[in-house]
């Protein structure tokens, strides 16, 4: 007969404490609780209302999937915490069912493996009538795969204030030289300043400093997706301009410089800056909560600078995971496409993260665009129109 | 403007390495090299240039 001792009785506990404290003890755990539900997070809009309806739809998703609504957790997550909390997220074995996916973002986390492959799924959506923007699939196509379902296609344009630029007796500047003349003319610091360009450590900021950038002919990379050309005289003359915009002209708030994503959106809306360079969510929450500021909001392409006018948009889409134990998380993104063929929220303005066709209703029927383009050239551009002509935009 | 625009990883497509790029703000870190440390944007723009020649060149490997 043998007896248990206290050294006995220590060794079992600190094995316990070990097994209970290492990492596949924890994703087994944690695994365990994923499957009672479908998870899927969600990075806001900046549009409160925009928010409530992606939330609606989730659980309108979820609900034609056959997911009760206990079943689904809908979980909101800062843009600025959204890439390290998915790091850990991942690392630990736990990852989202569906999350919301900004651009490049579809490549960089299908090439680690971790999206599934929704090639059967996109292909549907493109064949059928109302279709996918064929601008979309660069944005979710890795290696001739789909890893992702498009999900919102943003135009960026300059938001101004037109009532500032009316009283100045100015009109809206054709070029970054004329930018700078005019933002002196209508700005009023530090009350007012003319220009809400984003200069924080957040993806906002890469976006609006490229989109100057290109004005002046340069850009990151070759279309070979090989040759970085980042040190090229044209950035040098770019930054110099953003250079002299903050410091010389003093036309962009010093703050800016620690906003966050929502830091151009806040300033705009609150009557702090006169110009800002952002996707129509700002309009569209003036839509719903300013209609003052809404009424003397107008939308124009980007200043031209050496080499012109070039003006960004961005796609957002879905991301499913296949680390998860929840294999519904497919048939959610299956009943979102079904969903869509309906369209039940398009004529509402929704801003960013929803349809490109109801955004550009948006524009085309309320505010006032100054149109560069007559023509289409692409398959996109088309279909934009047409979808907007259709519902009478 | 939805017509002729451009992705922010233009004049490339958005690629793993591209991802990289903007989920660790190295543009980001550019400007403030020139707006906050008050470095020339030659030399702020070189450095990004490496970082980015990095990125790009460890995910061409693969």
């Amino acid at each position: 007969m043998s007896s248990i001792n206290r050294r006995d009785v220590l060794k079992l506990a600190g094995a316990a404490g070990v097994a209970a404290m290492s990492p596949w003890c924890r994703v087994g755990k944690s695994e365990a609780q994923r499957a009672k539900k479908l998870v899927y997070w969600h990075l806001p809009n900046f549009t409160p209302l925009a928010d409530q309806i992606q939330k609606e739809q989730v659980y309108e998703f979820a609900k034609q999937a056959g997911l009760k609504e206990s079943e689904v957790e809908y979980a909101v997550v800062a843009n600025e915490q959204a890439t390290a909390k998915l790091a850990a997220s991942i690392e630990a074995g736990n990852p989202p069912d569906v999350i919301r996916l900004y651009e490049s973002n579809v490549q960089f986390y299908g090439s680690q493996g971790h999206l599934l492959d929704v090639t059967d799924l996109v292909t549907k959506m493109r064949r059928e009538p109302k279709g996918i923007f064929e601008s979309s699939m660069t944005a979710v196509m890795y290696k001739g795969r789909a890893l992702g379902v498009p999900l919102a296609v943003n135009p960026w344009p300059v938001h101004a204030r037109l009532d500032l630029l009316e009283q100045a007796k100015v009109e809206y500047p054709k070029t970054w030289d004329e930018f700078i003349e005019t933002s002196k003319k209508i700005q009023s610091p530090p009350r007012l300043y003319a220009f809400g360009m984003c200069l924080g450590l957040v993806e906002d900021t890469t976006d609006n400093v490229m989109n100057l950038l290109w004005c002046y002919g340069g850009k990151m990379v070759e279309a070979d997706n090989k040759t970085v050309v980042m040190n090229s005289a044209a950035n040098v003359a770019g930054v110099k301009v953003i250079e002299a915009m903050f410091k010389t002209h003093k036309i962009i708030p010093q703050g800016a410089i620690a906003w966050d994503n929502s830091g151009n959106n806040k300033a705009y809306q609150s009557k702090q800056a006169a110009f800002v360079m952002n996707p129509s969510s700002i309009y569209a929450y003036l839509d719903s909560n300013d209609k003052e500021l809404q009424k003397v909001t107008g939308l124009f392409p980007v200043p031209a600078g050496p080499k012109g006018t070039v003006n960004q948009i961005d796609t957002w889409s879905y991301g499913a995971f296949k680390k998860n134990p929840y294999p519904r998380a497919h048939r959610l993104l299956h009943a979102a496409r079904e969903l869509r063929q309906d369209h039940p929220v398009d004529r509402r303005p929704l801003g960013a993260g929803l349809q490109a066709p109801l955004r550009f209703a948006v524009l085309a029927r309320k505010a006032r665009v100054q149109t560069l383009h007559q023509h289409g050239r692409d398959r996109r551009a088309g279909e934009l129109r047409g979808r907007a002509d259709s519902r009478g935009g | 403007m939805a017509e002729t625009g451009v992705p922010v990883s233009y004049a490339g497509a958005p690629t793993p390495a591209a991802g990289e790029v903007l989920n660790t703000h190295v543009i980001p870190k550019m400007i403030q090299r020139v707006l906050v440390d008050s470095w020339e944007p030659a030399k702020a723009l070189e450095e990004c240039d490496k970082r980015i020649v990095e990125i790009y060149s460890r995910y061409n490997k693969a």
